[in-house]
């Protein structure tokens, strides 16, 4: 599973997850892609299990991109312990995602192909998803 | 083919009445180059969607037609909302005949490549490449014809063949690739292990002609041998 090899501090504040994604918000290696529409965390085990889902899916054939990593920490106190005694253990690793973050990218197979394998994958992730195909011209600016 | 976008000056500003304002079905935008002061704009956000789907796959070059007075310019940034694609904001930057601009020309593909065929994968790397030049002499966009394209070959910006463009990026940048998928590079190397057994299978009949032309070798040898045995028995007659 992906998680990072060093990191600075162990354990992190929960944040907020508010406002739409302002970078990786179109497909931009592949054809097709998996946009969330809710903001939430994507563990480490659900981008695993999408990835088993889209490999298979390839088999073998076109290309995937996994646009999220999974950098922080989720920590938790241990079943019947009491309140205080200081923050819980780093357990798993999430990835943040925002609306109209694009957290897969599929290349080289056919529309029909990359649509159904990116549905399933989306029943994988923790949040409403949409199926999003490539823009023809990206005016971002020159 | 020049694309004409009508639009209305806009006194409006603010990000309240601008919610308002696309709420109304209309888009604000900007005009701005040329060092004049910036004029802010409003839309039909219809007809300008309508007037980007004819755009697509040309360079963005428009006529800006702003209360009667048309103005040449390109689509510098379109914001649009990342989660239902609505059209936020545009920016268009006025431009002159006689100045020379960067802008990105879109990049058709023509044809299904051979390696394709073969199971290779099409890469389309560069979709858009970034050109600097004088507006009348950018394209509306770059065909490149992938027909005779092989497993592992590419198209590069050098073989774009244009006059007077300069193109920002190197021009060895590949535009488009045929991968060869893991499946067909296994079965490929199984191939290639394959006629290479075939070569060495076929390279040992060889190596028993050679050997079956050698005999005068052995010949010699045997000549050699001979007379060593000759020595040999003479020494023991000596004995």
């Amino acid at each position: 599973m992906l998680m990072p090899k060093r990191v600075k501090y162990r354990k992190h504040h929960r944040g907020r997850r508010k406002g739409k994604a302002t970078s990786a918000n179109r497909v931009d290696f592949g054809e097709y892609g998996l946009m969330a529409l809710e903001p939430s965390w994507v563990t480490a085990r659900q981008i695993e299990a999408a990835r088993i889902c889209l490999s298979k899916a390839l088999r073998r054939a076109g290309k995937l991109w996994i646009r999220l990593f999974p950098d922080k920490p989720v920590t938790k106190k241990p079943a019947e312990s009491r309140m205080g005694k200081g923050k819980g253990s780093p357990e798993f690793w999430v990835a943040v995602v925002k609306p109209g973050s694009v957290m897969f990218e599929l290349g080289g197979i056919p529309e029909k192909e990359a649509r159904s394998a990116l549905r399933l994958a989306g029943s994988k992730m923790p949040c409403k998803t949409r199926v999003v195909v490539r823009e023809e011209m990206n005016y971002e600016g020159f | 083919m020049a694309y004409v976008i009508k639009a209305e000056a806009r006194a409006v500003t603010g990000k309240g009445k601008v919610r308002k304002m696309r709420r109304n079905g209309s888009v604000p935008a900007v005009m701005y180059g040329h060092g004049d002061p910036s004029l802010l704009l409003t839309l039909n956000a219809h007809d300008f969607s309508q007037t980007l789907e004819e755009i697509k796959g040309h360079s963005p070059i428009v006529d800006l037609d702003v209360d009667g007075e048309s103005t040449k310019c390109v689509i510098k940034t379109l914001q649009r909302n990342p989660t239902d694609g609505s059209l936020l904001h545009v920016d268009f930057q006025k431009v002159h005949p006689e100045e020379k601009i960067t802008i990105n020309v879109p990049v058709i593909i023509h044809g299904t490549a051979e390696g394709a065929k073969e199971g290779g994968m099409l890469d389309h790397i560069l979709r858009e490449i970034p050109v600097r030049a004088k507006i009348d002499l950018i394209p509306e966009h770059f065909d490149v014809d992938v027909t005779r394209l092989k497993l592992g070959h590419s198209v590069h910006v050098a073989d774009l063949k244009v006059e007077d463009i300069e193109f920002i990026l190197p021009l060895d940048s590949p535009i488009v690739t045929i991968l060869v998928p893991r499946k067909l590079a296994a079965a490929q190397a199984e191939r290639a292990e394959a006629a290479a057994a075939a070569e060495a299978a076929a390279a040992a009949p060889e190596v028993e002609e050679a050997e079956a032309e050698e005999p005068e070798v052995i010949k010699e040898k045997k000549a050699e041998e001979q007379a060593g045995e000759g020595e040999k028995k003479e020494k023991e007659k000596g004995k």
